[in-house]
């Protein structure tokens, strides 16, 4: 066996009475004012939809296609899915074996049809600004809090775009 | 209509080409040639994407660094977690999550451990690279928790430390992994934490560097692995530790020399990266293993931990007799055990009294 002459660094074995004394001050650390994790607040938010078809950033938790269906008194709900390269539907006349769309995950795209005019309130929860973007098309909302050019915002992307 | 701007929870259509999937860090900062005040900000909003991690396993507690590269996941060395029962991960809010791992690749010293319930939200990950390969002379920001415990024992709740330097060289290895080498200073506790670009763009993870000598470290680069890097982040599994492979290990027997090599018919030398000072302890023993198989060693000096070394097995050393080292910091008379590790678990052992003149 050949040696492989790696850096001591990241194996730093400390005794157990050591590791104590260092949860010991974490724990002081904290009680001594440390930011600890707090929860988000719960905000919601009113996005207007117009007769015909919308495009909407889903933010809320996961839902059930159906329910949204029903409150909004959607014709259709439409997800596309990059993977397959196709849509996922929700007709909610049809029976929900027909559906390929079940459950509208958050940060999601929406596209749907109603009769009329309505809006769709639903609560504010972080989209993740990191994203998988398949070969093909994709449907991608735009997670940061400020705007950007089209031209920066995608230019993570580089010469695949 | 033309699309100029992109507005907060816009939806946009995005056509990409063939191709593996592409991971998409959205940021609402400007691309293109980054100015050296804009690198300054980028490399320091990116700490808050920097983990301090605890790992707890057979050889005992170990701390490391990793960043968050997704919002379930953070990248850090394997060497950080291989043998890890318990992962604790303290992210840039303070908050303290367990985690497990969930991808892992040796060679590369990689792995990824999925946190339990997932990164804090208000963190953002950091895109790794994909595209380009940073050049020699190219700026690097290295962030981690260096001296970790030490600083702990100093400090509450200790703040990642940014390190500056550049890509001093590009090395690859035996195995034909790209490495890249950097003059920045590292040390104990920096493994795991990640290397920028100037734009905020993860090209490695500090993984090992040469003993005895000053700003040589080294990271695999990313770019040149995303197979790699695409297989580990795409696995949600949880790494089952696995039967080690046959190994037995028998006829072992101490040869205490720190002057000689312990098989005197072989030269010191190159060839086998040893120095005579590197010479504490000499094992002889016969084992049955695979060729690439890695081992953790650990000495201990009357229950006292000594070294605590990796290796691979190559094929030359498949059977047979061979040489295990260890350079403890002086060497007396004791009881000198070592405990052989595959995959966390251990696979040999062996213990002796040595007097030592």
């Amino acid at each position: 066996m050949r040696p492989r002459r790696t850096l001591p660094w990241c194996r730093t074995h400390v005794r157990p009475h050591r590791r104590l004394s260092i949860l010991l001050l974490l724990i002081l650390g904290l009680a001594a004012g440390v930011p600890t994790p707090t929860q988000a607040e719960s905000t919601t938010r009113t996005v207007p939809l117009s007769a015909s078809w919308s495009a909407v950033v889903y933010t809320g938790p996961d839902v059930a296609a159906a329910t949204v269906a029903a409150d909004l008194g959607a014709d259709v709900l439409t997800v596309w899915d990059a993977v397959a390269q196709e849509y996922d539907t929700f007709y909610p006349a049809l029976p929900a074996a027909l559906n390929s769309l079940q459950t509208i995950a958050s940060g999601t795209v929406v596209l749907l049809q109603l009769p009329a005019a309505g809006s769709w309130t639903m609560d504010v929860l972080p989209v993740s600004p990191v994203m998988t973007v398949q070969a093909g098309w994709n449907l991608l909302p735009w997670a940061p809090a400020t705007a950007l050019s089209a031209a920066d915002a995608v230019a993570p992307l580089g010469s695949r775009l | 209509m033309t699309l100029t701007q992109v507005d907060p929870l816009d939806a946009l259509w995005v056509s990409v080409g063939a191709g593996p999937p592409i991971p998409w860090a959205q940021v609402a900062r400007g691309g293109g040639t980054t100015e050296p005040d804009t690198a300054t900000s980028t490399a320091s909003e990116a700490a808050q994407a920097v983990v301090y991690i605890e790992s707890e396993g057979v050889g005992g507690v170990s701390c490391g660094s990793g960043v968050v590269v997704s919002p379930t996941q953070v990248l850090t060395a394997t060497h950080v977690v291989d043998d890890a029962t318990t992962i604790t991960l303290r992210f840039d809010d303070g908050s303290i999550k367990s985690g497990h791992v969930t991808g892992i690749n040796t060679p590369i010293d990689l792995a990824v451990v999925t946190v339990a319930g997932g990164v804090p939200t208000t963190l953002t990950p950091l895109p790794w690279a994909q595209t380009d390969r940073v050049s020699v002379g190219s700026d690097l920001w290295i962030w981690g928790f260096p001296q970790c415990w030490d600083l702990n024992n100093l400090f509450v709740a200790v703040n990642p430390t940014l390190s500056q330097g550049i890509v001093s060289a590009l090395q690859t290895d035996a195995g034909g992994s790209v490495l890249l080498q950097t003059d920045a200073a590292l040390n104990p506790g920096n493994c795991g934490g990640p290397w920028l670009t100037p734009d905020g763009v993860v090209v490695g993870l500090t993984s090992w560097g040469l003993t005895d000598s000053e700003g040589l470290g080294f990271a695999y680069s990313l770019v040149d692995h995303q197979t790699v890097m695409d297989a580990l982040l795409a696995s949600d599994t949880p790494v089952v530790t696995a039967d080690p492979v046959a190994v037995t290990v028998s006829d072992m027997s101490f040869v205490a020399s720190t002057a000689a090599f312990c098989d005197q018919s072989r030269p010191l030398g190159p060839s086998h990266n040893l120095r005579a000072s590197d010479l504490g302890l000499c094992l002889v023993a016969t084992y049955d293993m695979a060729a690439g198989t890695e081992l953790r060693l650990f000495w201990t000096l009357d229950g006292t931990a000594l070294c605590d070394e990796t290796g691979v097995v190559t094929a030359s050393d498949i059977r047979g007799e061979t040489l295990w080292y260890c350079d403890p910091p002086a060497l007396h008379s004791g009881t000198y055990a070592l405990t052989i590790q595959h995959n966390g678990q251990t696979v040999g052992s062996y213990s002796q009294y040595i007097t030592r003149g």
